[in-house]
């Protein structure tokens, strides 16, 4: 049976997990090699609700990665190996309200997991306007309209 | 809850760093401090690795117009129509830009316009242009590449190539290089250009460095390369010797790593308007940036098709490949008779041709249309 990991969360709730799952978080991979985690590994800044959410993530990306490498022989010449598959279900996996997703990139850059850190904060801006930015970060206008119109088109050219 | 303003300011720099350049270009407005942020090089470096997004392509039309197109041509589906959405217009009132040629490097494009009066490097995801002094006047017959050079660690350093021909006091025309440094704003002539073979025009970028078809009919054609770190040309095999020069290939990038070219075997009945084209597209092995590993270059043969278009006479002047699925992408001029012209996209692959975009007819040609494919950056001119 493989080696466990216990996670506990800002609310002191324990979470098993397989120690190849907890090899995806860069952190604690080097507190495995410094064999500190003995006696669980207490998590003051994520929550049970993000903390369930980024185990999902790395199960389904070890688990994927496992796949890959067994098919791994079925790859075409051009060594094109798309896991839309996968693709998707990340899709899926960020499809949270506003603040879980917040959370979740903030677990990911402190746990460092590239792949969820990339994933979230792409999923945070897409699409959004200025002024849904603004509001969503809490950001406060420091432009005037005349400044923002003018920055708006400082550029010579644009597409119409 | 906590917020974005509440981060400490490297956390926030990496976080938006993962956004995609054109999404970053469009919130430049938020605040200031994310202004001053999309400017910084670092920024922009950190970016350009992390935030890598869709391509976007644009369209040169025979009648000069710049459109932007939708998604990434390398990718199209093959049942979606093409969709050209905007036109390039000059926000600042200025006079129009009367685009000749579109040279693509890493996401910037060297525009020079009609009677080659004015030249300009623009970055079609930020809308930043900057115009480019000549050295002497620009004159016609010239032909333009944009690189850069890889040896700067702090980002890349763009350099323009400008080759031409001049009359000498002896009456003779004498080929001659010249290199701009946009980091330096000048104009220098490149001393060891040892030219007595035709460059073609239409030189492809790729991995910093630019690519043309060279030679005399006399000792034959090959690819040449003009290194922008050395300066220096180099020789490099075509997938297959070619001894006649009939203006039938074309180059172009597959995905920034590998070179294609298309040719187009005219060979058959000439002069007859109905006719089927041969065409083959090879493509290299990939080319990195460091020196050494392309010294051999291969070529390997993936597509040849035989296709029967309708009877206009074409101009073929650039084509994507989507390797995967085994499909080209193909732009022409069509010159109908009676002397109108449009730009016709067309999906070729192995029993298929398919229209997928035709532009409006006009009667005047400036010259032959264009698809760019690119990845948008935030980079500074």
């Amino acid at each position: 049976m493989s080696k466990k990991i216990i996670f506990e969360s800002s609310e002191g709730e324990s979470f098993e997990v397989d120690e190849a799952v907890a090899l995806e978080c860069q952190t604690i991979k080097n507190m495995i090699e410094d064999d500190c985690t003995d006696g669980g590994i207490p998590l003051a800044n994520v929550n049970s609700a993000t903390l369930t959410k980024v185990i999902d993530y790395c199960k389904k990306h070890v688990e994927a990665a496992a796949a890959a490498e067994a098919n791994a022989g079925d790859k075409d010449i051009y060594g094109a190996n798309k896991d839309i598959e996968l693709k998707t279900w990340d899709e899926e996996f960020v499809k949270v309200d506003q603040p879980l997703l917040f959370d979740l990139m903030l677990a990911a850059n402190f746990l460092i997991i590239p792949g969820l850190l990339d994933l979230t904060c792409k999923t945070m801006m897409r699409g959004k306007t200025v002024l849904q930015i603004r509001e969503i970060f809490h950001i406060k206008k420091d432009y005037t309209d005349a400044e923002e119109a003018e920055v708006r088109k400082e550029n010579a050219w644009a597409f119409e | 809850m906590t917020m974005i303003s509440d981060l400490p300011n490297d956390l926030e720099a990496e976080i938006l760093s993962r956004v995609p350049a054109k999404s970053l270009s469009r919130l430049k407005t938020t605040c200031k401090r994310w202004y001053a942020l999309f400017r910084d090089p670092k920024f922009v470096v950190k970016n350009k690795k992390l935030g890598r997004a869709v391509r976007e392509s644009i369209l040169l039309t025979n009648h000069g117009d710049v459109c932007s197109v939708a998604g990434d041509l390398h990718d199209t589906v093959v049942n979606t129509p093409i969709e050209v959405s905007g036109k390039l217009t000059s926000l600042k009132g200025s006079n129009d830009f009367d685009f000749a040629e579109i040279f693509h490097c890493d996401g910037l494009m060297l525009c020079s316009e009609l009677g080659n009066d004015r030249l300009v490097v623009w970055n079609p995801c930020t809308g930043q242009t900057r115009n480019i002094k000549a050295r002497t006047s620009f004159q016609t017959n010239q032909t333009y590449a944009l690189g850069y050079s890889t040896s700067s660690p702090s980002g890349h350093s763009y350099k323009i190539l400008r080759y031409f021909d001049y009359r000498n006091d002896q009456e003779v025309w004498v080929p001659q290089c010249e290199i701009y440094d946009l980091s330096s704003d000048s104009w220098r002539v490149l001393d060891s250009f040892p030219l007595d073979y035709i460059m073609f025009r239409d030189g492809i970028s790729l991995k910093g460095d630019t690519y043309w078809v060279a030679g005399h009919n006399e000792s034959g054609y090959f690819m040449m390369k003009f290194d922008f770190t050395t300066e220096r040309f180099v020789c490099l095999p075509l997938p297959i010797p070619i001894e006649r020069f009939e203006d039938r290939f074309v180059l172009s990038v597959v995905r920034d790593e590998k070179l294609a070219v298309l040719l187009i075997d005219d060979s058959s009945d000439y002069l007859s308007y109905d006719r089927s084209e041969a065409m083959r597209i090879w493509v290299s092995n990939k080319i990195s940036e460091d020196e050494d590993a392309n010294k051999d270059l291969s070529w390997r043969s993936d597509l040849v098709l035989e296709v029967d278009f309708d009877n206009y006479s074409k101009n073929f002047r650039s084509f994507l490949l989507d390797e995967e699925n085994k499909v080209a992408i193909l732009c022409c001029g069509i010159e109908f008779v009676g002397e109108y012209y449009t730009t016709i996209i067309y999906i070729i692959g192995e029993d298929m041709l398919k229209e997928v975009y035709t532009g409006t007819i006009t009667a005047s040609r400036s010259h032959s249309p264009l698809v760019i494919t690119y990845v948008p950056s935030l980079v500074r001119i």
